[in-house]
């Protein structure tokens, strides 16, 4: 419980023929943690299977076409049999047919939007009031038809085509700032230069012009409009076919590929000589003899060798709690897993951490709503549900602490009757009091903390260096009590012992850090200060509110409520945000920098999802 | 209402000892706050230490507290 996983270390050795079956049993068995081997001299690494090239490229086809098709790749699977290579067929036909729905559709598209611009076309010639033959120009006479940009001036183009020749004819349109202008062929290139300072854009006439007439022409547009109208209903169509076909087949391959191509790419992980590879790992202890046993049975040319692990060798790290305990260690990995020889606090922490954050909150009408908070909350969102868990934890230490102060939603009594109390938080009388416990409270759990930290260096480094370096801690401390119960000489010599020993154990380190350990007990002042913050905050709403409602008119009433609920809310809001960050703190910095190193590595098994 | 000078001053000491020390952690947190926000975008794992981190200086305003808490109560003794 308060150990990771124990490990064992292993060497795999086989023949290159074999390699394939050989990965394809670590995979099913997903039990082995693969040290990654660095290419050396001698050994190099392994290189992928050919499945792997060919599930990539697959892969990426298989992923187009789902975009394509707008099928969710993450949604429940159908098992349908098909081996890989029949499979990679299937998807190649697949996407050649999704590919040719969707180039036909581009091209539909881009006819569709030059209909527009033809059907623009013809309605100005209309509004024109003009022959679609005439928009030709003819054999003396240049036409110019199209938008010009219109905030040049209403006669600056009229003054300027004057300049030019008198022999020209100019319509415009003002709603849609387009003009129609016929001149002199002569003047072509002048005119042409003209109009292009004023941002002209011609617009394309030449199917207009081959057409018997404007009306008719419209008529075609809107033929043509319709068939490809039709047409792209008729892909939309087959494609929505695809996706009824072949959705539960794509996301089943997508995960087949997805572990195929993990497969096909663990030799890269592997050393690797021209006949034979190699592989190192962890196994948990636990599964270590079931796997050593499979493969030595299954396989004939495997060699298989256990390793002690070395010293100071980064074990990877899975931790066992109960059941209870467990979501604690989501506070484990937000600061860093344990390494292998240390213990794992995560089990500490479900008793501690629920305790010091109930004893800030305090108020059992709180807990209670935070309880059923979260209660949803866990039901709702399954991804926060280690997180909530824990706050459930929190809430329901929350209401015991709330039972001991005798408090619900900050008030003391009840109709009438004071709630039974242990000690009432709300009285600044007391704050000496809550300090008090506040720090004597610090003081156990630092010292709980250097106990374990003194497991920890016995295990590691033997008795007296373990001594040196925790216990000599818990000496200053009494030296520190003695002198404040006024036995100056006695606690004086205990200290100076104690400073002496922590300069043996830690050199002139130690000195410096001395006074560390009083800042960390004073540290868990907060403990005080946040109860304070709290309790006066709800004293004060209840005070505000039940002063509106003896007021007796119904506005103060109304006013008094929405204050309590309000005030409730905000005041809860910040009970669960203070709270809850300053006992992480109290843990990650007061406690665990007494026995915590941290820096595990997590244990990844091959062949298993995350 | 009449209050003594002397009880005052006292209430201005513990005052100032809060004041002193929430500005003091005020601009520590500010430049760790910082540096962490700055990391946690290279590598989002950095989080936790990060918050543990932020909230370190937290502890110069209890100190605050705590001697506030003491000048009252040595004024009152």
């Amino acid at each position: 419980m308060l150990k990771p996983k124990s490990m064992e270390k292993i060497f795999i050795y086989g023949t290159k023929d074999n390699s394939k079956a050989i990965i394809a049993e670590l995979y099913s068995l997903g039990a082995l943690h693969i040290i990654e081997h660095r290419k050396t001299e001698g050994l190099d690494i392994g290189t992928p299977h050919d499945t792997a090239a060919l599930c990539s490229s697959a892969l990426v086809q298989l992923r187009s076409i789902a975009s394509f098709l707008k099928v969710n790749l993450n949604e429940g699977v159908k098992q349908i049999q098909g081996g890989l290579k029949s499979r990679v067929r299937i998807i190649e036909q697949i996407h050649s047919r999704v590919m040719a729905i969707n180039s036909k559709k581009q091209i539909n598209e881009g006819e569709l939007r030059k209909l527009e611009q033809d059907r623009r076309t013809a309605t100005i010639a209309k509004e024109f009031g003009i022959s679609n033959k005439l928009l030709q120009g003819t054999k003396h006479l240049e036409m110019f038809l199209g938008q010009i940009k219109n905030n040049n001036g209403k006669n600056g183009l009229h003054e300027h085509l004057d300049k030019i020749t008198k022999r020209y004819e100019m319509k415009k349109l003002e709603q849609h700032s387009t003009i129609l202008v016929y001149v002199d062929k002569t003047k072509t290139e002048e005119v042409a230069n003209l109009l292009s300072r004023y941002a002209f854009q011609p617009l394309n006439v030449r199917d207009l012009v081959s057409a018997v007439s404007t009306e008719s022409f419209l008529k075609q547009l809107e033929s043509a409009e319709k068939r490809l109208q039709k047409e792209n209903q008729g892909l939309d169509k087959e494609a929505e076919g695809l996706k009824k076909e072949y959705s539960g087949f794509l996301v089943e391959s997508e995960r087949l590929f997805k572990e195929e191509i993990e497969r096909a790419q663990a030799p890269l992980k592997f050393a690797e000589t021209k006949y034979s590879f190699a592989v190192q790992g962890f196994i948990p202890t636990d599964r270590y003899d079931e796997v050593r046993r499979k493969l030595a049975a299954k396989f004939k040319g495997i060699y298989i060798q256990d390793i002690e692990i070395g010293h100071d060798e980064s074990v990877p790290i899975k931790l066992q709690n109960p059941k209870i305990s467990s979501p604690f260690e989501f506070l484990m990995r937000l600061y860093t897993l344990p390494n292998y020889k240390e213990l794992d606090p995560t089990s500490i922490m479900f008793i501690t951490f629920p305790m010091l954050f109930g004893f800030m909150v305090g108020d059992w009408g709180y807990g209670l709503l935070l309880l059923a908070l979260f209660l949803v909350l866990r039901g709702k969102i399954k991804a926060g549900r280690q997180l909530f868990d824990i706050m459930i934890a929190a809430s329901i230490s929350t209401m015991i602490f709330g039972f001991i102060f005798g408090e619900f939603f900050g008030f003391e009594q009840l109709l009438g009757h004071h709630l039974p109390t242990l000690l009432v938080r709300s009285d600044t009388e007391n704050i000496n009091t809550i300090l008090m416990i506040s720090l004597i409270i610090g003081v156990i759990h630092i010292n709980f903390g250097l106990l374990l930290g003194f497991i920890n260096e016995f295990h590691h480094h033997g008795f007296w260096h373990a001594f040196i370096a925790k216990i000599s801690w818990m000496i200053l401390q009494a030296g520190a009590l003695l002198i404040l119960l006024k036995f100056n000489l006695a606690g004086g010599i205990i200290m100076a012992l104690a400073a002496i020993l922590l300069v043996i154990g830690e050199g002139v380190r130690g000195i410096i850090e001395l006074p560390s350990i009083f800042g960390n007990i004073l540290s868990y002042a907060r403990l005080m200060a946040l109860i304070l913050a709290g309790v006066q905050m709800a004293v004060i709403i209840n005070k505000f509110a039940v002063q509106f409602w003896s007021s007796g008119s119904i506005g103060g009433i109304i006013a008094g409520v929405c204050l309590l609920v309000f005030g409730h809310i905000i005041n809860i809001a910040l009970s669960v945000m203070g709270p809850f960050l300053h006992s992480l703190r109290l843990h990650y910095v007061e406690f665990f920098s007494k026995f915590y190193t941290g820096g595990g590595k997590e244990y990844r098994p091959f062949g298993t999802k995350e | 209402m009449v209050v003594e000078i002397g009880t005052g001053l006292v209430a201005l000491s513990a005052g100032a000892a809060i004041i002193g020390t929430a500005f003091a952690a005020a601009i520590a947190e500010k430049g760790i706050g910082t540096a962490v926000v700055g990391a946690m975008a290279e590598k989002e794992e950095l989080f936790g230490k990060g918050l543990i981190l932020t909230v370190i200086p937290e502890t110069l305003v209890i100190f605050g507290l705590v001697v506030a808490i003491l000048i009252i109560g040595m004024a009152a003794a």
